[in-house]
């Protein structure tokens, strides 16, 4: 079965539309929850439209950024002309590239016109992991990101994002003054990518020594959120 | 009373019409001029205040970025596209 759909004489991928219906369906969920965080319609679709800059030069940047001992060992074979950029523009993503960049992109808007910070990022919490699902069942049809032996890893992370989706999502509504969601999604999906990647079947992902790129990524980010969530905490003891 | 100047609004649908064009002829600069103009039409719309011309650059520049992704199909999620250049030489 073709990966693509042919539409006016060109292949439109399926991870393409399963990835912009993802991003929708994000959409959409902010937009229903976004009064609980006191965030206008306006500044929520220009924070879309910032996400979008995000996740395409984020991704795209550390997917690059992999490639990277490559291009030094291939320095002398590689012939540059259009058909490497063109190569390269497809040579694929990476999630946590996009993750940061989007992070980044919000952190950019709320500093320049005065939104809380926590509050969007709380918001975006749950949407992350629910655009992460659509984004591997993109992947699963693409046949990228797999297991090895050709295990679908791709829908066991699509489901443990819908799981995640599930714990943010109840959290965030039985225990609303708990305001460290996002950095608990950062926690749980960290711990959950980390314990993956050991089974993904795509060695020519990036890897710095013993782990992936990703690896690497997830421990530091982890590290990072579990400070946050428990710095308040010792804070209010006191 | 002076009309308000609406230089970002007029740059960001300009850019959104120009990356739509250009995803068709070479996606790379249309993807560019999307993702430049998605930033404009924000500006636009908080220091020029909502207008049909910034609504226009956003939804064109989206648009832009939208098409030139469709136009780079993530089929292959590897970094061997780098050892296929160089098998092919």
């Amino acid at each position: 079965m073709d990966n693509y759909i042919v539409v006016l004489g060109k292949q439109i991928s399926f991870y393409s539309i399963i990835g912009f219906v993802g991003l929708l369906a994000a959409l959409l969920l902010c937009l229903k929850r976004r009064r609980i965080y006191d965030i206008e319609k306006g500044d929520l679709i220009n924070l879309f439209a910032y996400s979008i800059v995000g996740i395409v030069v984020g991704s795209k940047l550390l997917a690059l950024i992999c490639m990277i001992p490559d291009f030094i060992e291939y320095w002398d074979k590689i012939n540059w002309n259009n058909q490497l950029l063109e190569t390269l523009m497809q040579s694929g993503f990476v999630f946590y590239g996009g993750f940061i960049g989007i992070v980044i992109a919000f952190y950019i808007y709320c500093k320049q016109f005065g939104l809380q910070f926590g509050r969007v990022m709380e918001l975006v919490a749950p949407a992350v992991p629910l655009f992460h699902f659509f984004g591997r069942i993109g992947c699963y049809t693409a046949g990228c990101c797999g297991g090895v032996n050709g295990f679908p890893l791709q829908l066991v992370e699509a489901a443990g994002n819908l799981i995640i989706f599930a714990i943010i999502i109840y959290v965030q509504d039985k225990h609303p003054k708990f305001s460290k969601t996002f950095p608990l999604y950062i926690v749980i999906y960290g711990c959950m990518r980390f314990v993956l990647e050991f089974f993904r079947g795509d060695p020519e992902r990036g890897f710095f020594g013993p782990l992936s790129v990703s690896q690497w990524i997830a421990i530091i980010l982890v590290m990072f959120a579990l400070r946050i969530i428990f710095y308040k905490k010792s804070k209010e003891k006191l | 009373m002076e009309e308000q100047k609406k230089t970002l609004s007029i740059a960001s649908l300009v850019l959104g019409i120009v990356g739509i064009v250009f995803d068709f002829i070479y996606p790379i600069i249309g993807i560019v001029a999307g993702i430049v103009g998605i930033v404009l039409s924000v500006q636009a719309n908080k220091k020029e205040g909502k207008n049909g011309m910034a609504t226009g650059g956003m939804v064109c520049s989206i648009v832009a970025v939208a098409i030139g992704g469709l136009m780079y199909a993530c089929a292959i999620c590897a970094v061997g596209t780098l050892l296929s250049i160089g098998a092919s030489l």
